[in-house]
């Protein structure tokens, strides 16, 4: 398979992390850690698909593997084309570290109809995270990908190492603690927000494109300020040796909205109340994006998100 | 009723529509501003309804549209040399967003343009009349 960057990039969600060729992005993703999907496409078509689900009972992957194949053969019996040539029992995945935790069936399987596509795939259960994670990659028949897909499928991990996390998509990658969770996602064209929840509060991490349009003339410094919805009580800058830009932090009071009460707002016991936040801020000019990472409440875990904040590689 | 019914064209494959070439409505009048924002100029409707219309209410004989400045950037090349897919490569280098951030703002905002009839779209090979 020819792809059209050399370059391999990352891509990190619920636990699950892989490297693809960087024109490979997330084209759609659903569920949580427990039960999802994930599919990276490229400008052509979609190339890789993972789907991870808790074990149950023991039944064999090759079973679920000819479950899986049986399904395609009939579709594409269905479609009235010529049938699938499938293959079974392959080694695609030689990493050692990842065979002796996870029992695997790789599998190959071609169609012959006009715009023909192949895909080599794995299926493997995971006695550490106790998942089952299905995961192929798709190319056209033409195409040889054997090398790519073997490689994507040698790179992809359903747990991590450490006590962090990776998570890593659209060109953004950092980490959180391994205790920490995605509680909420907003993937918008120019705008991405996660907001993750852990048993020291929540944090969110959010990445705005065009920066030049956002800030609109004005220096990062006054953008911050204004998009910060609290008063700021302290406030520093972020070294540019340790964050790759020259940043800021502040520490403020801000209402919690969810303590505003729409009826009855004005009753002394119905008053909105106010929590602490933390935010920090840069600006990445090379890649045109801004970056606000944000832990509202009062929990007293100043760490937690400049852990975070260190970690974040906003360009390549 | 099969007999008056129009037979609707077959929609565009991906492929296909990354082929093809947007192009401007020529209709249109459309001037560059000093700013580098461009402000299309489209003339009233010539209907038997509008003419009814403009002689009860003032219905101005054209409405101007002005394109901000990323707006007008693709505008300007709409122009029947580029395809949609290197417009969308255009996006990327110029405002630095990923392939799908720039896929998908791009995409919408030429939908947008055809539905308003601004703009149309050459498709390659013997595909033409077929929705994008």
């Amino acid at each position: 398979m020819k792809s059209s960057s050399s370059r391999w990039t990352p891509t990190g969600w619920h636990r699950l992390y892989l490297e693809t060729p960087e024109d490979w992005s997330i084209g759609a993703i659903s569920g949580d850690a427990t039960t999802g999907y994930l599919r990276l496409d490229d400008a052509v078509m979609p190339r890789v698909e993972v789907r991870w689900e808790p074990v149950k009972g023991q039944e064999p992957l090759d079973r679920i593997v000819a479950r899986y194949l049986e399904k395609l053969t009939e579709k594409n019996r269905k479609k009235k084309t010529p049938p699938l040539k499938v293959r079974r029992g392959l080694n695609l995945i030689k990493d050692e570290a990842v065979l002796q935790t996870r029992a695997i069936e790789g599998f190959h399987w071609e169609t012959e109809s006009e715009d023909a596509v192949q895909a080599y795939g794995a299926l493997w259960r995971c006695s550490v995270c106790n998942r089952i994670v299905f995961a192929q990659v798709l190319g056209l028949d033409r195409e040889s990908i054997f090398s790519t897909a073997t490689r994507v499928l040698n790179t992809l991990r359903d747990h991590p190492e450490g006590d962090t996390v990776v998570w890593a998509l659209y060109g953004m990658k950092f980490e959180t603690p391994a205790t920490w969770s995605l509680k909420e996602h907003r993937l918008l064209t120019g705008r991405i927000l996660l907001r993750f929840t852990g048993p020291d509060g929540e944090i969110e991490v959010e990445r705005l494109s065009l920066a030049e349009m956002q800030l609109n003339g004005r220096p990062f410094e006054t953008w911050f300020e204004q998009t910060c919805d609290g008063d700021i009580d302290r406030r520093d800058s972020l070294s540019e040796a340790e964050f790759s830009h020259p940043g800021l932090w502040y520490f403020g009071t801000a209402i919690d909205p969810a303590t505003v009460h729409k009826r009855l707002g004005w009753l002394p016991g119905r008053r909105p109340k106010k929590h602490g936040f933390e935010r920090y801020g840069w600006h990445c000019a090379p890649g045109n994006k801004l970056f606000s990472l944000r832990r509202p409440g009062e929990r007293p875990t100043p760490e937690a998100l400049l852990n975070v904040a260190r970690t974040l590689t906003c360009h390549r | 009723m099969r007999l008056f019914r129009k037979k609707s064209p077959p929609p565009l494959d991906r492929r296909d529509l990354l082929r093809a070439r947007p192009l401007r409505n020529s209709r249109l009048s459309w001037e560059k501003m000093d700013d580098g924002e461009v402000m299309i100029s489209i003339p009233r409707r010539n209907t038997w309804w509008v003419g009814l219309m403009a002689r009860i209410f003032y219905v101005p004989s054209r409405r101007t549209i002005v394109l901000d400045k990323i707006g007008s950037s693709v505008w300007t090349r709409c122009d029947g040399e580029h395809t949609v897919e290197s417009l969308i490569s255009l996006m990327r280098e110029e405002y630095k967003l990923e392939r799908k951030e720039a896929e998908v703002s791009t995409l919408t905002y030429l939908k947008q343009l055809m539905e308003k009839g601004l703009i149309g779209f050459a498709v390659p090979g013997n595909r033409a009349n077929t929705k994008p």
